[in-house]
Formats: C-alpha cells, sequence, structure tokens
C-alpha cells in the first residue's frame, strides 16, 4: 500500500452487512484504494433475528410486539467497534482514511468523527443520516425533511417499544415487497431482488436495526 | 436531504448528486466507485477532513 493512497473504511446501513460492498471494494482496490469492510453489532454475522420470525403460522402480531434481541446494542457499540476498524485503516494509510456511512450508518460515522477526527480525512454520507449533535435517529425519520421516505412505512411494531427500527425481510406480500424493493433498490432489476439471488441484500437476519433512540453526542 | 439538513444546520458539506435508488452500491457500483475515488483523491489534495454528502 502506497503511502500516498488513502484507505476507506464502508459502514454498511440498517437491515444491511458488510456485503453491501461488496460490487464497490473491488473496484476501489483495482483504482489502488484498499477498502474495509465489517458487520456492525447487531448486523450480519451479529444479527439475531426475532424468535417470531422463524414459528410456523407466522403470527404478525407476536412479530410486531416482541422486544427486539439486539435491544441492548447500544449506539456506542457500534461507534467502537468502527474506531477500530479507522485506528486499522490508519495504520495502513498513514492516517489517511475515508470513513464512509450508507442510510443509518451516518449515525455512527459521525460519532466516529467526534472520536478519532485526526484520523479522517473526509466523511461521506452516502444517502445517509447527517443528524445535529443528539438527534436520535428515531427523531430524525419522523422529522419533516423525512416525510416523503419510503422505509418507515415499512415498519413493524413500535422502535420504541421493541427497541428496534423492525422490518419483515421476508416478507412474501406482494405490495410489501414492492415497497421494500421501492425504498431500497428502486433501481435493481427485479432477478437481482428475488430472495433467491447470489447477492440479495437484505440480510435474513436483519429484520432488526438499530434502535430509533440511538444518537450521537458530543458538546460540539 | 443531506444539502437540506447541512442547510439548515450552516455546516460545511459538498454534495454530489447520484441519480440512483437509495443503494447505489448494488446498482451502479461502477458511478458511486468514482465518485468515492474522486473524493479520495480531491480530499489527499487539500488534506483536511471535510464532510461529504452524496445525496441518491
Amino acid at each position: 500500500m502506497s503511502a500516498t493512497k488513502a484507505v476507506f473504511v464502508l459502514i454498511h446501513g440498517g437491515w444491511h452487512n458488510h456485503s453491501a460492498w461488496d460490487r464497490v471494494t473491488p473496484i476501489l482496490k483495482t483504482n489502488g484504494f484498499a477498502a474495509l469492510t465489517l458487520d456492525l453489532p447487531g448486523a450480519g454475522v451479529n444479527a439475531i433475528a426475532p424468535t417470531s420470525l422463524g414459528i410456523r403460522p407466522f403470527d404478525p402480531a407476536a412479530f410486531a410486539a416482541e422486544r427486539s434481541p439486539i435491544a441492548g446494542v447500544t449506539q456506542e457499540e457500534r461507534t467502537q467497534a468502527v474506531v477500530a476498524l479507522v485506528k486499522e485503516a490508519a495504520s495502513l494509510s498513514d492516517g489517511k482514511v475515508i470513513l464512509v456511512g450508507h442510510s443509518a450508518g451516518g449515525m455512527t460515522i459521525s460519532a466516529v468523527a467526534e472520536q478519532v477526527p485526526n484520523l479522517l480525512l473526509a466523511l461521506v454520507y452516502l444517502a445517509g443520516f447527517m443528524v445535529p449533535n443528539g438527534m436520535p435517529l428515531l427523531a430524525m425519520l419522523q422529522h419533516e425533511t423525512l416525510s416523503s421516505a419510503l422505509a418507515p412505512r415499512l415498519f413493524v411494531g413500535d422502535p420504541a417499544a421493541i427497541g428496534a427500527t423492525r422490518i419483515n425481510v421476508e416478507s412474501t406480500d406482494e405490495a410489501y415487497r414492492s415497497l421494500l424493493k421501492a425504498a431500497f433498490y428502486g433501481d435493481v432489476s427485479e432477478s437481482e431482488f428475488a430472495p433467491a439471488a447470489p447477492l440479495h441484500p437484505l440480510h435474513p437476519g436483519s429484520g432488526d436495526s438499530v434502535d430509533g433512540s440511538g444518537s450521537h453526542d458530543c458538546d460540539g | 436531504m443531506i444539502a437540506t439538513v447541512d442547510g439548515a444546520i450552516g455546516g460545511k458539506t459538498t454534495t454530489h448528486t447520484l441519480e440512483s435508488s437509495h443503494s447505489p452500491f448494488l446498482s451502479q457500483p461502477a458511478t458511486l466507485s468514482k465518485i468515492l475515488i474522486d473524493i479520495a483523491v480531491q480530499s489527499l489534495a487539500e488534506q483536511g477532513a471535510d464532510a461529504v454528502g452524496l445525496d441518491t
């Protein structure tokens, strides 16, 4: 790795995992830029699906009411996981790190930037939540700026009560799946969005995402 | 969204616009990568930690 190159740290959004970047990292590497990814706490290999999601016959009411298995995962845990990855990236790049956060990943990169600003060249919010300090994700989702957003219409249950923003990534309801595609993958082909697609973007175990109370806090 | 929020809070953000859905890493990885690389090259030239928004 040349010392003149920056290293990217790519942070996935809600209901996703590190594989979201699988089509991007090879291109960055071909152009001489290393890229590090991870599964955030509560996501990807760290995800725990609600028990009710796997019970048949499926009970929508139970699914909507079950407390999230990842409700205890905090923003601070996500922040520290990424801080560690940024430090690793900095060691590879003489401190030249570009931190990218997709969607809800924006909450985490803001918090990381407050802790290790000297290691970062730039923060990139990819359709990401760049919110004022102290504003929780749930408050941002309810802000008028996001009044036309589709994702909140997918929510199952009360985020405050179940401790997570929950969607049903395994739903077979045609209208729900159509909204799911429109919210996240409007310009992705139907075949790529099919549940059996090799690169299906929504991890089956990721029905729950960051809780609605998480925020990044600083005095600034 | 990013430009709107940043304008409201008076932040210092450069915003790029990509005509895509919410997830260009899947639908337009080459275009997204080019923007990221351009940001890297520009940031290396400036050596400053600024915020960059990428609205889709």
